[in-house]
């Protein structure tokens, strides 16, 4: 089988900004997961809503965003995406085909995954050359030559230094490995790539570096991309469009400009607040969030962020909001639209 | 008037195969009740090393030594074991980096945190599981008592940090030396910890040493700052001197690499430093961050460069910065 990208030439010929070309490359529809956690001896289990209902899409050529806390379920997307695990409910179409249809090994090539910690899931015995010429040969694209002129190619390009291609995972820095574990991503040319956390684990320096890198191979090759992250502030430098997920669910959706500008459901507004900026003469946010932690084994009635919510009222504990459109953002919230001046709208 | 910790030219070797990690070189610090101190720095620069040779728990073979290392008057460095037994845990807390290597997966939450209590207070079973039971609940772990008889693995991370806090408060210890409390927490909760240090600190004069890597926890929460790189200090000051004004390279390079919400509008691009931190086993010549800096001139690498200090500001460099970052807001 050979690839029709090998050259690494941009799947679009022009910049990226022209190739969103509106027709979405991955799509989820209504997913849902629940866990079922057992009690132990003698008691019931329970269960647990890690994922609710949640709907995405990714256009050619972009970036799409999922913002939000430790355990509302953005991992749990990411591997349902990844076809690594099934939804309870709901559909996922790559290029509009049902993943479920599509070969295992042809998914496995299509959508690439880049995780937090990439030291676990780099190979310690191979070394970085070998590491990103393995996907070539498990799928057996082109021959020996054209694979590893490929890979130095990618590690090139990632920018790691020629001296480190027969280093070992080992050798390496932080940094250093993640850029491996993106030009492995990269290596059987996907349509998508699924980065969870990918600089979570890392300096504020070389995440720098790996945010710029993921800008640049954005704009160099035009693939399309979805990016996790709890932190605004580091989605904002990659994604075009982003998803803010509370217990399970999408809350807020809209273009990353827009929603950072003019963030509309009050749970994105702390999030855009809880981006602590090194300025000196500013103290500590203040989030208003009360001092009561979701738990997805038992969601609150009616809109499921009100126990935390200052600006909730009857209406928010008896019933669960539509998603509304209000300035090109889709938000679930009764009181969208009505909640005043943001504190913190970001300054031009 | 005495210092609650005083520290002069603490210096902290490693051997290893074929020579020896130099990893902190000649640091000082002092805190006083109820301040804060940030340690700030990237991955490597010694950060740990330096408060684990405060509480003695260097790996087995490193070697510390100091000019002074004074409690509350007291001098660590002759102190007994036991006798830093009964200070650490008590006087002074400790928020490890890793909660797993602090927490025994052998046993409950509740009987750790109890233990650390009853060893040092005497304190009864029952007053034990209160105390535990109120710090738990104030560092925002509901459902506290069914908590207790869980075990460390079966807990979140963020979680895992939570306890740990709170096992380093059981005592009310003069000074919390926290590394990196909230690096596994998400934004809002690490905001919310953030608030809960601060309010202890009020409440009980408690002074807080925190290390992390991340300026803008440094930036809000600091009365002062310690920029580290390579096992020494580059530059000291309040939050306000050192971000507001930052005069070394280094510093503002690493202000430079941060990301800003609405810092896309203005088409900036991240800064991010060349290279990375140098080798700990050779001795440098010159400033350790020239090799990286754009403004270092040959000089820089020959000359010994002192800490020099303006207005109670220190910086180590050459060719200092000058540029101010953020509007003061004084008389704005
Ligand atoms: N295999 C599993 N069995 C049971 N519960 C699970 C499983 N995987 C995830 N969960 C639970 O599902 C919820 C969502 O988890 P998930 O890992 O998707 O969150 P996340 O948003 O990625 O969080 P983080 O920011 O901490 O990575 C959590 O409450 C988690 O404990
Ligand atoms: N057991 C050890 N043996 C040899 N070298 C070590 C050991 N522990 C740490 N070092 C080295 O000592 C130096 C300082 O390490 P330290 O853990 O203090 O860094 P840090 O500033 O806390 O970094 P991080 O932000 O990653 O926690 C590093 O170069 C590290 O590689
Ligand atoms: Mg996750
Ligand atoms: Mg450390």
């Amino acid at each position: 089988m050979a690839l029709p990208a090998f050259t690494l030439k941009p799947k679009h010929d022009s910049p990226r900004k022209q190739v969103c070309d509106m027709t979405a490359i991955l799509e989820a529809k209504g997913i849902s997961r629940t866990y079922t956690l057992s009690g132990g001896m003698m008691k019931k289990s329970s269960k647990l809503q890690a994922v609710r209902d949640v709907s995405l899409y990714v256009n050619r050529g972009e970036t799409c965003g999922i913002v939000g806390e430790s355990g509302c379920g953005k991992s749990t997307v990411a591997r349902i995406l990844l076809g690594l695990e099934q939804p309870d409910a709901g559909q996922i179409t790559l290029d509009g085909q049902a993943i479920a249809s599509i070969p295992r090994a042809e998914l496995s090539r299509r959508v690439q995954p880049v995780f937090q910690d990439p030291y676990s899931t780099l190979n310690p015995r191979r070394s970085i050359l070998e590491t990103v010429i393995h996907p070539l040969n498990v799928h057996k694209v082109g021959d020996a030559p054209s694979r590893d002129r490929r890979a130095r190619k990618l590690l090139d390009q990632v920018g790691l230094p020629k001296r480190s291609f027969h280093a070992f995972p080992n050798q390496l820095s932080g940094g250093q490995r993640q850029r491996v574990a993106i030009a492995r991503a990269l290596a059987l040319d996907p349509d998508i790539l699924v980065c969870d956390e990918p600089t979570s684990a890392l300096d504020v320096s070389i995440q720098a570096q790996i945010l710029n890198l993921i800008q640049d191979l954005q704009r160099d090759l035009g693939v399309a991309m979805v990016f996790i992250s709890h932190n605004l502030g580091v989605i904002e430098h990659v994604a075009d469009r982003v998803a803010v997920m509370y217990l399970g669910r999408v809350v807020e959706t809209g273009e990353t400009r827009k929603l950072m500008q003019r963030p509309e459901h009050p749970y994105t507004r702390a999030l855009l607040e809880s981006v602590l900026t090194p300025d000196p003469e500013l103290g500590l946010p203040d989030l208003d969030l009360g001092r009561s932690f979701p738990d997805p084994t038992n969601i609150p009635s009616g809109c499921s962020f009100h126990p935390r919510c200052a600006f909730r009222t009857s209406v928010c504990e008896d019933s669960a909001p539509e998603p509304r459109q209000i300035h090109g953002a889709s938000v679930e919230c009764h009181l969208a639209g009505n909640l005043g001046e943001n504190r913190l709208a970001t300054v031009d | 008037m005495t210092k609650l910790l005083d520290i002069k030219n603490l210096r902290v070797e490693i051997p290893i195969q074929g020579g020896a990690v130099h990893a902190v070189r000649g640091v000082d610090l002092s805190i006083d009740r109820g301040e804060t101190l940030c340690i700030v720095g990237e991955s490597g620069s010694g950060k740990s090393m330096s408060s684990l040779a405060v509480m003695n728990l260097l790996p087995k073979g490193a070697h510390r030594s100091a000019d002074r290392m004074s409690f509350l008057g007291t001098d660590l460095l002759r102190l007994s074991h036991r006798g830093m037994a009964r200070i650490r845990g008590d006087r002074i807390g400790m928020i490890f980096q890793e909660p797993m290597t602090s927490l025994n997966p052998a046993y409950t939450i509740g009987n750790q945190l109890q233990e650390v209590y009853r060893r040092h207070r005497r304190a009864g079973r029952a007053a034990a599981r209160d105390r535990a039971i109120e710090l738990l609940e104030l560092v925002g772990i509901p459902n506290a008592p069914l908590r207790l008889r869980q075990y460390p693995h079966q807990l979140s991370g963020g979680l895992r940090q939570r306890v740990m806090i709170a096992m380093s408060l059981m005592c009310e210890p003069d000074i919390l030396i926290a590394d990196e409390p909230t690096s596994a927490l998400d934004v809002t909760v690490q905001v919310q910890i953030l608030h809960l240090l601060k309010d202890l600190q009020t409440k009980l004069g408690i002074a807080v040493i925190l290390i992390t890597h991340d300026l803008g926890v440094v930036a809000r929460t600091a009365d002062r700052v310690a920029v580290v790189y390579a096992g020494q200090i580059l530059e000291t000051g309040t939050a306000r001197q050192v971000f507001g004004t930052p005069r070394h390279p280094y510093t503002a390079r690493l202000l430079d690499s941060m990301p800003i919400p609405g810092m896309m509008r203005l088409r900036r691009k991240l800064q991010a430093i060349p290279g990375t931190v140098p080798s700990l086993t050779n001795d440098f010549q010159g400033c350790a961050f020239a090799a990286r800096c754009d403004r270092a001139r040959p000089e820089c690498r020959t000359t010994e460069v002192p800490l020099v200090r303006e207005d109670g500001h220190g910086f180590a460099c050459l060719h200092p910065e000058t540029e101010a970052r953020f509007a003061q807001k004084a008389g704005v």
